[in-house]
């Protein structure tokens, strides 16, 4: 396989939430928050969960999987020091593993100087594809679309004398939009265990594809 | 790759619910080595007071057929996991294609070249 092989699936936003539901449910985790990821990788999927001391601070790597698709490094710091952070990181590589597996398993390096060969040849595009489609598989599955809506309703409810006083002022509700979307997000990091930029990323492209709204 | 201990071991461990982490933090065990050990890349301990901890830890119940049947396999995979370990010493199949990195930036050729040898010393025994 070469470079040039390399295709990242064309995957869009939806497409990754219908897989990150339809895995859930095939996963019996579609009901129980926060979603228990470890149990997911190690139960069901026979994946194997290594600290790699150092990976951070000496690679800026915070985890991968590995090549056989057998082993999901995670940083060791990561690993026993942010719980939040180490969910993400197993749902990230689950992400790789949902999405690339054709393509990691087609991944035939010779050689550690032919793999790096290759992962340089890589061109930022279709790396960042990749990334991109693991990173919203996690947040997809950590974060459910549909609790997600129930909790962000509820939680705007909560907010609305903050809202009524930002119309007084003859104010949109949209020009206080980050206020808002940081102030429920904090709120429903120990619902979902990840960190609050997890949330506020998760609930600003769900209120830019319009399955949530702030009216 | 010969890892009939350490298969037995993960298949126990997993029969208990435990996920590696939470195994290893209530027994005060190490993950990194029991990972190690499952994954055939360590042999079983040659110590009999090592092993009954473990098999002890894995709720095997000491004089039962499970508790000799673990003694067994661990005695049967001491011997023959050396030359295996030859064949994983080829760290190049465990290479990934992506890695979580902060910046979602790549790395250098020099880092890659430092990583990988930092993950074949990971995947060596101790």
């Amino acid at each position: 396989m070469s470079q040039s092989d390399i295709i990242a699936p064309i995957l869009s936003y939806d497409d990754i939430n219908k897989r990150a539901e339809d895995f859930l449910r095939e996963h019996k985790r579609n009901e129980i928050l926060p979603v228990n990821i470890e149990s997911i990788a190690e139960f069901d999927l026979g994946l194997n969960i290594f600290p790699f001391p150092n990976l951070q601070e000496t690679f800026d790597v915070e985890g991968f999987i590995s090549g056989d698709l057998n082993v999901i490094y995670v940083d060791e710091f990561i690993y026993y020091q942010r719980p939040a952070r180490y969910r993400f990181t197993l749902a990230h590589e689950i992400g790789h593993y949902v999405f690339h597996s054709d393509l990691i398993v087609s991944f035939h390096p010779r050689s550690v100087a032919d793999w790096s060969k290759f992962i340089l040849a890589i061109d930022e595009e279709t790396y960042g594809w990749l990334e991109w489609q693991a990173y919203s598989f996690a947040a997809a599955v950590l974060v459910p679309r549909v609790s997600l809506k129930e909790y962000f309703d509820n939680e705007l409810k909560l907010l609305q004398s903050k809202i009524d006083f930002i119309r007084s002022k003859g104010l949109s509700v949209e020009s206080s939009r980050d206020y808002i979307i940081n102030a429920i997000a904090t709120k429903l990091i120990g619902i979902y265990d990840v960190s609050a930029d997890v949330l506020n990323k998760r609930i600003s492209k769900e209120l830019e594809k319009g399955y949530l709204s702030l009216e | 790759m010969s890892d009939l201990f350490g298969e037995y071991f993960k298949k126990k461990r997993l029969e208990m619910r435990k996920t590696l982490r939470q195994f290893c933090l209530e027994n005060g065990l190490d993950p990194g080595n029991i990972s190690k050990i499952e994954r055939g890349i360590l042999p079983p301990p040659q110590s009999g007071e090592k092993l009954a901890h473990y098999a002890k830890c894995l709720g095997i119940v000491e004089g039962s057929d499970e508790w000799l049947e673990f003694f067994d396999i661990a005695r049967t995979d001491a011997g023959r996991i050396p030359e295996d370990l030859l064949a994983d010493r080829n760290i190049v199949a465990k290479l990934p294609l992506v890695f979580r990195t902060l910046k979602g930036q790549k790395l250098t050729g020099e880092q890659l070249e430092k990583f990988a040898r930092a993950l074949e010393k990971l995947n060596e025994p101790e």
